[in-house]
């Protein structure tokens, strides 16, 4: 698979205010330093908790958040030293699908408006053949041309995320970041939009970046799999060997705080204690070791370091650097 | 031994063109220490099923029009509001999804749990504060001594609902009304949340009726699980024969639309169409338009409940041959 996206080292850090005598200042890290490659048709999930940077590092490769440093190469051209008009163009390739439907659309704006803005500011379509687009998508994403005129609050929940990607797709991109897209619908109309998504992907050839909380939609649509902890990547691989056999010890214990839909499966769990830290003042060494039950000295002082541990999966953790080093 | 027991119980709110139903003739019954699940979707009536036990409908808008609610025997839908207060919080407590709205914004953590415990029993302020310090120790949470003085804010959503349990369990009542408690919660911190209620519950004997929309969080908490569906139960039973032998067609969709983690199953299936708002619903049985089985019968006719044994009853027309049960139909 050719690589439709290459990003090294992508940060995005915040200056803390000062606080009035002097306290605070510094950075929080809300993106510290992630690289990962994203093949053509290919779906990567981003999955973390609250405050993992899941959402930013999804924002900052579209530029909707600016970065503080690193590169993210779309096609093979450096996009984030692009200038507003070149970033205007580059938006009909690469667009973004939000999590709430009912925050994301108008509500004073019809969803023929709603869907026909993109269309006027990168396109300039004909009005007709704006109009003929419209109504296209709309059967597209599983809605009617009634649909619209009609107004967001008139629609469902489903609904409305059909409109949020009938609107990303409108431009017909080739590469789309989906952040958290059913989190915010019930169980049977999860499905249906999970099942659309796959077969717009198929019928247009798209590449996703699915960011989600949720690993079991995560481990349905998705052929890779990067696990985020505190702005960073800790851990990546192909869906099923990553859920399989996971590596990092964050990444096992994610995996079994999931409560499973069968009760005759209750599981030995894992469970983390306390919280995740604030990316305002991260721990020491590798961030994880405050809750890591597999935590040794050398993880409160030394930075893991990202390596690549076979083919195709690549993890941060110390536990990882001692095996290589025994084998070699 | 029955604690709570809920008889055809239907609740109607005002609507602009008259009142509108959303729940409909459901009866369920909790042991003591037992624990149940009601869960369902957006507008199933779930959570106003869960307020109506508390009495905590808004009284200007929304009625009880039919069926009881009795704690051991005793109906509560006759009591006056002065008897229910002292239902409240002593017999029956609750907690809810968002601890923040639940919590007063303006008073310290220490203020809010002596005073909850104060308003159930005759301790001193200072007795209240020690107890409450053990009560936030208890719960799981460090430095209690500490925590006592911080606001709600100053918490995260995890450490919020410990101190909402912490209060909740204050005056260890018989039953425990848990509204979608992990829902806000990440995943690491939900596994947390649901240790520490399995934990206290097992304790304290506590029965729990646990509202939620996430059928995982039913399979690994609950005894027994009602699936409401458009206001009405539609199914229910023991956890795990509902979840291995699903009869009603919704509750087996809903069970295929999650995306299982483990197992090779790769398929998801999708209930089509969506739940009909509580003011067209349809004369016969409300699932009848999104149903993969539908009969010409379910348009018209709204169905019994069928029994399975074991208290698995499933209101269905697939079953037709089978003896009624009054009781859920």
């Amino acid at each position: 698979m050719p690589a439709l996206l290459e990003i090294r080292d992508l940060k995005k850090h915040y200056p803390l205010r000062r606080r009035l005598f002097g306290r605070g200042g510094g950075t929080a890290k809300a993106l510290d330093g992630v690289s990962l490659s994203i093949g053509q048709g290919e779906t990567f999930a981003v999955v973390g908790e609250s405050g993992s940077g899941k959402t930013t590092l999804g924002k900052t490769i579209l530029r909707l958040i600016e970065p503080t440093s690193g590169s993210v190469q779309f096609e093979g051209r450096e996009i984030t030293g692009l200038g507003a008009n070149e970033l205007r163009r580059l938006r009909t390739d690469m667009q973004i699908v939000f999590q709430d439907p009912y925050g994301s659309l108008d509500p004073r704006w019809t969803i023929g408006q709603t869907l026909e803005e993109p269309l006027r500011t990168h396109l300039r379509l004909s009005d007709e053949d704006a109009k003929g687009r419209i109504e296209r998508m709309l059967e597209v994403v599983g809605l009617s041309k009634q649909h619209a005129s009609r107004y967001p609050h008139e629609l469902s929940g489903g609904q409305r995320q059909r409109v949020g990607i009938a609107r990303a797709l409108i431009t017909e991109p080739k590469f789309v970041v989906l952040d958290e897209p059913v989190s915010a619908l019930d169980v049977s109309i999860q499905a249906q939009i999970l099942k659309l998504m796959q077969e717009l992907q198929s019928r247009l050839s798209l590449t996703y970046l699915f960011v989600s909380h949720d690993l079991s939609v995560v481990r349905y649509i998705s052929d890779r799999v990067g696990v985020m902890y505190l702005g960073k990547m800790v851990e990546t691989g192909p869906t099923a060997e990553l859920f399989e056999r996971p590596l990092h010890p964050y990444t096992r214990a994610l995996i079994s705080a999931i409560p499973e839909a069968d009760p005759a499966k209750r599981r030995e769990r894992i469970t983390l204690s306390g919280e995740v830290p604030s990316p305002r003042n991260p721990p020491s060494g590798c961030a994880f070791h405050t809750r890591c039950p597999m935590a040794r000295p050398e993880c409160r002082s030394v930075i893991p370091e990202w390596r690549q541990v076979s083919e195709n999966r690549s993890v941060a953790c110390h536990l990882y650097n001692e095996e290589s080093r025994d084998e070699s | 031994m029955t604690l709570l027991s809920i008889d055809n119980l239907a609740i109607e709110f005002a609507g602009p063109s008259g009142p509108v139903r959303v729940v409909d003739g459901i009866s369920l019954s909790l042991g003591e220490g037992e624990t149940l699940g009601i869960v369902g979707e957006s507008g199933s009536g779930k959570s106003v099923t869960s307020l109506s036990v508390m009495r905590l409908l808004p009284e200007d808008q929304a009625a009880i029009v039919q069926g009881d609610i009795r704690l051991r025997g005793q109906s509560l839908v006759r009591l006056s509001e002065a008897e229910m207060r002292k239902v409240r919080g002593n017999r029956i407590a609750m907690i809810f999804q968002e601890p923040m709205t639940a919590l007063n914004p303006v008073f310290k953590i220490g203020r809010q749990l002596t005073e909850a415990i104060r308003q159930h029993s005759r301790k001193s302020k200072r007795e209240a504060r020690k107890e409450a310090i053990e009560l936030l120790g208890h719960v799981g949470i460090p430095l209690p001594e500490q925590i006592v003085n911080v606001y709600p804010h100053q918490l995260s959503g995890g450490m919020r609902q410990r101190v909402m349990i912490a209060m909740a369990m204050a005056c260890d009542p018989e039953l425990l009304i848990a509204d979608e408690p992990t829902t806000a919660l990440d995943v690491t911190i939900q596994a947390q949340i649901l240790d520490l209620m399995r934990k206290l519950q097992r304790e304290r004997g506590t029965a729990m009726l646990l509202i939620t929309h996430d059928l995982g969080v039913v399979a690994e908490t609950c005894d027994r699980v009602s699936v409401m569906y458009a206001g009405q139960i539609v199914e229910q039973g023991d956890v795990k024969t509902v979840f291995r032998e699903p009869k009603h067609p919704y509750t087996a969709g809903l069970l295929k639309s999650v995306p299982q983690f483990t197992g090779e199953g790769k398929e998801l299936h999708s209930i089509a169409g969506q739940v009909p708002h509580p003011s067209e619903f349809p004369a016969g049985c409300r699932f009848a338009s999104r149903c993969p089985s539908r009969m010409d019968v379910c348009e018209k006719v709204d169905p019994a409940a069928y029994d399975f044994g074991d208290g698995h009853r499933c209101k269905c027309h697939l079953y037709g041959g089978r003896e009624t049960n009054a009781g859920l139909a």
